[in-house]
């Protein structure tokens, strides 16, 4: 097997775990894969016109826009019983795929994947879909990876989501 | 064969419904109906967002000519535009020809609207300017009769733009009357005013959107129960918070029609969410100014969908220094279940680049589609739609109360005497005064009066 191909079943099963944490609402454990600098952010996504020469990414719009204090007050959060977003808990899972790595130095990663998060909660039939591309650093820290930054770039510009009660 | 069923137990007519509504002063209770119903939804567009003035956006967000955005007022399409000359327009996004749409994004710049199904072409005034193969086919038109169509009325209030459909209905400065004083504590301490960052967040949710209006013209008896648990972890403060013994409260009733509740530490100089050196006495009066420095929450809303909310809030609070920053939401009517939020977060114009970024990510922090406080509120309101739309529910003449703290119900008290502001204002903000004035002018603005008339029942 070559490195190229090693190191791509490396990241996938990071990003595997990981999404295995927080669709069972590991929300702790998953605050252990983040290095203590961690950005997160998703941007607001704005419809633009064919060839306009502004990203569709806002530079200053976000649904999110965290670090580790911010995602850490969040996850304490959820731990309460009146955190009502979440009480009865969304049933979410994250299907990643078409992981690409980009970039790599000789401690971080940069990898691109797709993201498909169904989410259904309480006693209906209806159900969130939230579609996009994830562009993550991965960083070794004492041998494993841990993210250093994310940005998900969402295929949606008005959210079909009541609230994002949840981690992309 | 048994005996008859009593059939004459059916759900109540609209306007019956309606009418329980301009009761509410003597009340305190409205029909939950109106919170999920088609025709009620159907006169809403007609009535309420035909006739009062409307939200479209803030002078900031379109700062150059050929700016725009693409709004609605009720269910209809806007074209928010600077135009050549810097001024701004809101136009009918409905092509003169044959009525589509012109505007394809949701915001830009452009020297030009082209309608994409005939290519008939509109400057940023609105203008007609082209109309393909005219010489051969349209001859006799006269293209200055076809320029798209301006809101009826448009009219700006300290950087922010609204419209009314309506040409008869009283101008914005009436419109908003006394009720300006305390938009100016958030859009007025700072020279340079207030700007909009980033793109309004928008999303939908599963309710009508009164709730959210009401609820932003002063709920803070619920804070303390769906948002226990950001209480719980000081997002909000506790010192600061309606729990909180060291702040003053007051809630603003009856003030043109429109209400909202504010807190503030009477025996500070200054709350601390802003940057001191930001506040200026140029716009302000001494005792505006006096109470913009000690403000450390306050909501509101300017009927019928437009509310505001600033508070001293901190999404990380073991890390971080609490901030304040102003939101500004639009409650779009989608239908009778559901609701578009339109969300802006506002942060002084003057104030540093660090202070700027830091108000922002405490508001989406904290109030937005992901906000530490607001997604649960999003959990509870879904269930207000459905059970005001359910037939059980509209036979029996299920009732919302709004009688917290109101008359007898609670020790407080009018200051409306000593009070500097205007409007009718009382010592807590636990009481629903603010709710009822919001429903007493949606009563009005469904009957055909002004939501400040004196004429309601």
């Amino acid at each position: 097997m070559s490195d190229r191909f090693e190191l791509r079943l490396e990241c996938e099963e990071f990003l595997y775990r990981e999404a295995e944490l927080l669709d069972d609402g590991r929300l702790h454990d998953w605050l252990e894969l983040l290095t203590d600098d961690v950005e997160y952010r998703v941007p607001r996504r704005v419809t633009r016109e064919r060839g306009s020469e502004e990203s569709e990414f806002s530079d200053d719009g976000f649904h999110y826009r965290e670090d580790i204090g911010t995602l850490t007050t969040r996850v304490k959060r959820f731990d309460r019983e009146y955190a009502w977003a979440e009480n009865p808990p969304s049933r979410t899972r994250r299907f990643v795929s078409n992981v690409r790595v980009e970039e790599t130095s000789d401690d971080e990663v940069r990898v691109k994947s797709n993201l498909l998060l169904y989410r259904n909660q309480g006693d209906t039939t209806e159900s969130d879909m939230l579609v996009g591309e994830r562009h993550d650093t991965l960083r070794r820290v004492d041998g494993s990876f841990k993210l250093a930054q994310r940005e998900v770039q969402l295929d949606q510009t008005i959210l079909e989501t009541r609230n994002l009660s949840f981690f992309l | 064969m048994g005996t008859e069923r009593n059939t004459a137990n059916s759900t109540p007519a609209a306007a019956d419904v309606i009418e329980q509504v301009g009761s509410i002063k003597e009340t305190g209770t409205i029909p939950s109906q109106i919170h999920n119903d088609d025709e009620i939804h159907q006169l809403e567009l007609e009535r309420v967002f035909s006739d009062t003035w409307v939200l479209v956006g803030h002078e900031s967000e379109i700062p150059e000519p050929g700016d725009y955005a693409k709004r609605y007022i009720g269910d209809s399409p806007f074209i928010f535009v600077r135009d050549d000359s810097g001024d701004v327009q809101v136009l009918f996004d409905s092509c003169q020809h044959r009525g589509t749409t012109v505007v394809r994004a949701e915001q830009g710049n452009t020297s030009y609207f082209r309608c994409p199904y005939h290519n008939w072409t509109y400057d940023t005034t609105g203008e007609l300017v082209g109309v393909p193969h005219k010489e051969e086919f349209f001859k006799e038109l006269d293209t200055c009769e076809y320029a798209l169509d301006s809101a009826p009325q448009v009219d700006s209030y300290r950087g922010l733009v609204f419209a009314c459909l309506s040409a008869d209905a009283p101008t914005l400065e009436e419109y908003l009357g006394d009720f300006t004083w305390y938009l100016d504590l958030h859009l007025q301490f700072a020279d340079g005013g207030m700007e909009v960052v980033g793109e309004p967040i928008r999303w939908e949710i599963d309710t009508n959107w009164k709730i959210g209006a009401d609820n932003f013209t002063g709920d803070s008896y619920h804070t303390l129960a769906t948002h226990k648990s950001a209480m719980d972890l000081d997002i909000f403060p506790p010192e600061l918070s309606a729990a909180g013994a060291e702040r003053t409260p007051a809630d603003i009733t009856e003030c043109s029609g429109h209400s909202c509740m504010l807190a503030y530490l009477e025996n500070q100089e200054y709350a601390g969410g802003y940057p001191e050196d930001v506040f200026t006495d140029a716009h302000l009066s001494d005792d505006q100014l006096r109470l913009a420095k000690r403000l450390v929450s306050s909501v509101g809303t300017v009927f019928p969908n437009m509310s505001f909310l600033q508070m001293n809030l901190n999404p990380d609070p073991e890390n971080r220094e609490v901030t304040a920053f102003l939101n500004v939401r639009k409650w779009q009517p989608v239908g009778p279940k559901k609701t578009q939020v339109w969300n802006w977060i506002l942060v002084p114009q003057g104030a540093s680049e660090e202070f700027k970024q830091r108000a922002y990510d405490t508001g989406i922090g904290t109030f937005s589609v992901a906000g530490n406080f607001e997604v649960d509120d999003f959990a509870v309101w879904d269930g207000i739609a459905e059970a005001a739309g359910s037939t059980f529910g509209k036979k029996m003449g299920r009732e919302s109360n709004f009688q917290m703290g109101v008359g007898d119900m609670s020790d407080s008290e009018e200051i409306s005497d000593e009070f500097p502001g205007p409007g009718e204002v009382y010592d807590t903000n636990f009481e629903d005064g603010t709710m009822q004035t919001f429903y007493q002018s949606w009563y009005r603005a469904m009957t055909g009066q002004d939501i400040d008339s004196e004429e309601s029942q």
